[in-house]
């Protein structure tokens, strides 16, 4: 939760030096935190899973290409939108980029602003990104302190059965049911049932969310 | 007469000589002992009258001692008298008569000898009968001779040298005498009947071997139609045996049944001597039913003594001539028809005379119809330089020998030919020269296209590397551009904010002053490539560089079921333009309407090229498909580098188009063919 506070990074992966420092330079000079890489591996190896930020990308690369970097990056389920520099389009790749969820598919020469603004945009989803897995690993945390038969009343809670159904589904008195729902509350951090109800669909629906997508 | 010849025949001549002398010697004897006695007796002259008897008897004897010589003497020259009548007989006797040992050795010979074989007769004697005669004969003269020393008398004919070295025929007959080591020879010169016989001989196997050999059949009938005569070669040819063929009447066996009517007609009309003299043809069937055309050729058959017995006929099979005539004349026809429609020009001209003998319709053509007749040399024919001196007989030997084989220019015309010339025998025998002139003018014209496509061809490759050169060139420029840019953004950015301060500025700016000469260097790459082609402007005839575009496009058009129609005015003006690099515009234009027109149905496919003068400084020429179109926004884009619609396209074929034509100071512009498909325009600048 510390990171929340942190200034977000944009790393800048390009094999051009010129690229690389006119980047940083034009960058920096809007107030950002850039750090530049000359591959993808050098990249890889310094990013942490934590920490805010976007990626610029260069599609043609020695080694392991933009693409294959891309590839990478949503495997690794990290909160770093990405955005595609290249020096010549190619439609049909940009699209299926952008259906993979890359922020956008820039073309040289491109405007500063129009950087500028992809960038913002890519923090900003880096930012709930960031959020969103905050909370689900929060919620994560909490449903694993749950013991078996406490996750049995949770389902079943959460699926509108009343106390003394769940008493009979489980074989349970409903005194003990009781006793099991306040505790999953407790260990749940919710204190209304309507709570604990949204909580579990936002993690069933963010479970099933594609990386990087935004509603 | 010679007086040393031994006596013809054997005398008792010495017999009596000694006889005789023997009582000569007694009697002396006698007379010598009775003086003696007498002698004695006288003195003793008791012995007289027994003296005196003995002298009587002596006398008695002595002289019939004498008359007994002179009997002997005139018994003596009565025989020499029939030994002389003899030999006379002996020496005028036209046959050869000799006396010989059995052996063969000649003791006597008699004149007929020198006269017929040359030899003198004491170059005779001693010789024996073995030395003359001819090797081949020397076997059989010495089985003679070995018979005639058993005492057996011989015949025989053996061939005797003569003197010259002829052989003359002899036939001898040897008698031995058995009590006398001697034989009486005689021999008759029959060469000459020998001769005869042998002339004859030969004649008869001369004629026997003709009449085998003949494949002429000869068949002879008399007066009355019966068959007298047919030799192998009839029998041969109606498969009947001349025993089955003599003494036949008409109708005959190899008259085939259906056509017996003309059989006969032609057996009345030969009977009749109303044949005619060119021979007639008939058909024949043979023993074993096979049907043969045959030619009867006939003549009267007269006799010894001038007597016409009958008619004969000589007959030749001609199903085998016909058939060949047939063949021949359908081979030469194919031969005629070949030559005549040979587009190249064959003629025949005698080598001594240059007279044309022969021309093929295409030499007619290019020479003139009545060329047969001419001198080739008179009519322009070229005629390559002869290895032979002028009018010197070639060498028999050699025939047919190659003259020429080499290209020649026909000195009017100006046409190239490929002239094969032989010198060879023509059919009548002359020595000709025999030429085969093929028109290469079309050939030599494309072999010049060729060399000239394959400079344009360079040309094109170069103008293609030029367009793979422009877009990786434009990647790379990309790079130094984006970072000038970003450079100044970022330093506006800085200097808005205040917080730009001198070393920045001065580290920044030289940074992008820097990419600016990279992006520098990359231009001048791409300049020093393009000034190795760059276009050069001449004035030429449209159609020419249509036409270029077209030949180079035609083999793929074809191959995708395309069709180029060039629909170009005449009277276009000259245009100022870089021919290559317009067909290389028309060349891109045609390509992509060909691969427009992929999924047209194949026989709507055609792209139709068209040109018309659009003003007084413009010609248009127009390429227009049958494809699928462009949609507005690939009309939009269509020009801009990298835009393709083709997997494989690299989107810089219609930029560099409408480059070279802005080159150009025309225009390329694209617009619907309203039947469907695409028509690309552009303009290009007319000679002034």
């Amino acid at each position: 939760m510390n990171g929340m506070e942190e200034e977000p990074l944009v790393h800048v992966v390009d094999d051009d030096e010129a690229m690389r420092d006119s980047l940083l330079w034009l960058l920096e000079g809007s107030g950002h935190r850039v750090r530049t890489y000359a591959d993808a591996a050098s990249f890889l190896a310094t990013i942490g899973p934590s920490g805010s930020g976007c990626v610029l990308l260069d599609v043609r690369m020695p080694g392991m290409s933009g693409l294959e970097l891309f590839e990478e990056l949503r495997r690794r389920e990290l909160p770093l939108p990405v955005i595609f520099i290249t020096g010549h389009g190619d439609i049909p790749m940009a699209v299926r980029m952008l259906r993979k969820g890359a922020v956008d598919f820039l073309e040289k020469p491109f405007s500063d602003a129009q950087l500028l603004q992809c960038i913002e945009e890519a923090l900003a989803r880096s930012r709930i990104l960031r959020e969103r897995r905050g909370r689900r690993s929060e919620i994560e945390r909490r449903f694993e302190t749950l013991s078996q038969r406490e996750r049995e009343v949770l389902m079943l809670i959460v699926a509108g059965r009343l106390n003394k159904q769940v008493a009979d589904d489980l074989g349970i008195s409903i005194k003990t049911v009781e006793v099991y729902r306040s505790r999953v509350m407790e260990k749940m951090g919710c204190d209304s049932l309507a709570e604990l109800v949204q909580t579990m669909t936002w993690w069933e629906e963010e479970r099933a969310r594609p990386w990087g997508q935004i509603e | 007469m010679n007086g040393d010849r031994p006596p013809l025949l054997r005398s008792d001549r010495p017999l009596r000589i000694g006889a005789a002398t023997a009582f000569v010697l007694l009697f002396m004897v006698g007379a010598l002992a009775m003086l003696f006695q007498w002698g004695s007796g006288w003195r003793n002259g008791s012995a007289d009258a027994e003296m005196l008897t003995m002298l009587l008897v002596i006398v008695a004897l002595g002289a019939w001692v004498i008359v007994l010589l002179i009997r002997a003497r005139q018994q003596e020259l009565a025989l020499l008298r029939v030994e002389r009548e003899r030999d006379r007989l002996f020496h005028f006797s036209l046959d050869l008569l000799a006396v010989m040992e059995p052996d063969g050795k000649i003791l006597r010979c008699n004149a007929a000898f020198p006269r017929v074989l040359g030899y003198t007769e004491r170059m005779l004697r001693r010789k024996s009968l073995i030395d003359l005669v001819h090797p081949d004969d020397l076997g059989e003269t010495m089985t003679a001779l070995r018979q005639l020393s058993s005492g057996e008398a011989v015949e025989f004919v053996v061939r005797v040298r003569s003197i010259t070295g002829e052989y003359r025929w002899l036939s001898w007959r040897i008698n031995p005498v058995n009590d006398e080591d001697a034989c009486y020879a005689i021999a008759h010169d029959i060469t000459r009947a020998k001769q005869t016989e042998e002339a004859l001989q030969a004649e008869m196997a001369f004629r026997r071997a003709m009449e085998e050999s003949l494949v002429t059949g000869l068949r002879a009938i008399d007066l009355q139609g019966r068959i007298i005569y047919v030799n192998s070669a009839f029998c041969r040819l109606v498969g009947f045996s001349e025993a089955e063929l003599l003494g036949c009447s008409p109708p005959f066996p190899y008259w085939p049944e259906e056509s017996i009517e003309s059989c006969w007609e032609s057996l009345r009309m030969t009977l009749s001597g109303r044949f005619p003299t060119e021979g007639f043809d008939m058909r024949i069937s043979r023993k074993d039913g096979e049907r043969i055309d045959a030619r009867f050729y006939l003549s009267a058959l007269i006799d010894g003594e001038g007597r016409h017995t009958g008619w004969m006929a000589a007959v030749t099979d001609v199903t085998e001539a016909r058939r060949a005539r047939a063949a021949l004349e359908a081979a030469q026809d194919r031969f005629a028809a070949v030559l005549e429609g040979l587009d190249a020009a064959v003629f025949v001209a005698d080598w001594a005379s240059d007279e044309i003998l022969f021309a093929n319709r295409a030499f007619k053509r290019i020479y003139g119809f009545d060329a047969v007749g001419q001198r080739a040399a008179a009519l322009g024919v070229p005629r390559p330089i002869s290895p032979e001196p002028e009018g010197s007989h070639p060498d028999e030997e050699t025939l047919p020998r190659e003259l020429f084989d080499g290209e020649v220019q026909h000195p009017e015309s100006g046409r190239w030919y490929h002239v094969h010339e032989q010198l060879s025998r023509w059919v009548d025998g002359r020595i000709v020269r025999m030429a085969i002139a093929t028109d290469i003018t079309v050939l030599q014209h494309l072999r010049a296209l060729e060399l000239q496509r394959q400079a344009q061809l360079q040309q094109t490759a170069r103008l293609i590397t030029m367009g793979e050169m422009a877009s990786t060139l434009a990647h790379e420029l990309n790079q130094p551009l984006a970072a000038i840019a970003n450079y100044c953004r970022g330093g506006m950015s800085r200097l808005a904010q205040g917080r730009l301060d001198e070393a920045a500025t001065w580290a920044v700016l030289d940074k992008a002053a820097t990419q600016a000469e990279r992006a520098g260097s990359i231009l001048n790459r791409i300049r020093d490539f393009v000034r190795k082609s760059e276009p050069r402007r001449d004035v030429v005839p449209l159609a020419d560089i249509v036409a270029g575009a077209v030949e180079i496009m035609t083999p793929e058009a074809k191959r995708n079921n395309v069709r180029l129609l060039v629909e170009l005015p005449a009277g276009l003006p000259e245009v100022r333009a870089d021919p290559i690099l317009i067909e290389q515009v028309l060349v891109n234009l045609i390509r992509n309407g060909i691969e427009a027109m992929s999924r047209t149905k194949p026989a709507a496919r055609q792209i139709r090229l068209q040109a018309s003068r659009q003003d007084e400084r413009y010609v248009a020429v127009s390429v227009i498909d049958r494809g699928r179109g462009l949609s507005p926004e690939e009309r939009e884009q269509i020009f801009t580098s990298f835009f393709t619609t083709k997997p494989d396209g690299l989107g810089m074929g219609l930029k560099i188009c409408r480059s070279i034509v802005e080159f150009h100071e025309g225009r390329l512009t694209v617009d619907d063919n309203p039947l469907g498909g695409t028509e690309f325009r552009f303009t290009l600048p007319v000679e002034a």
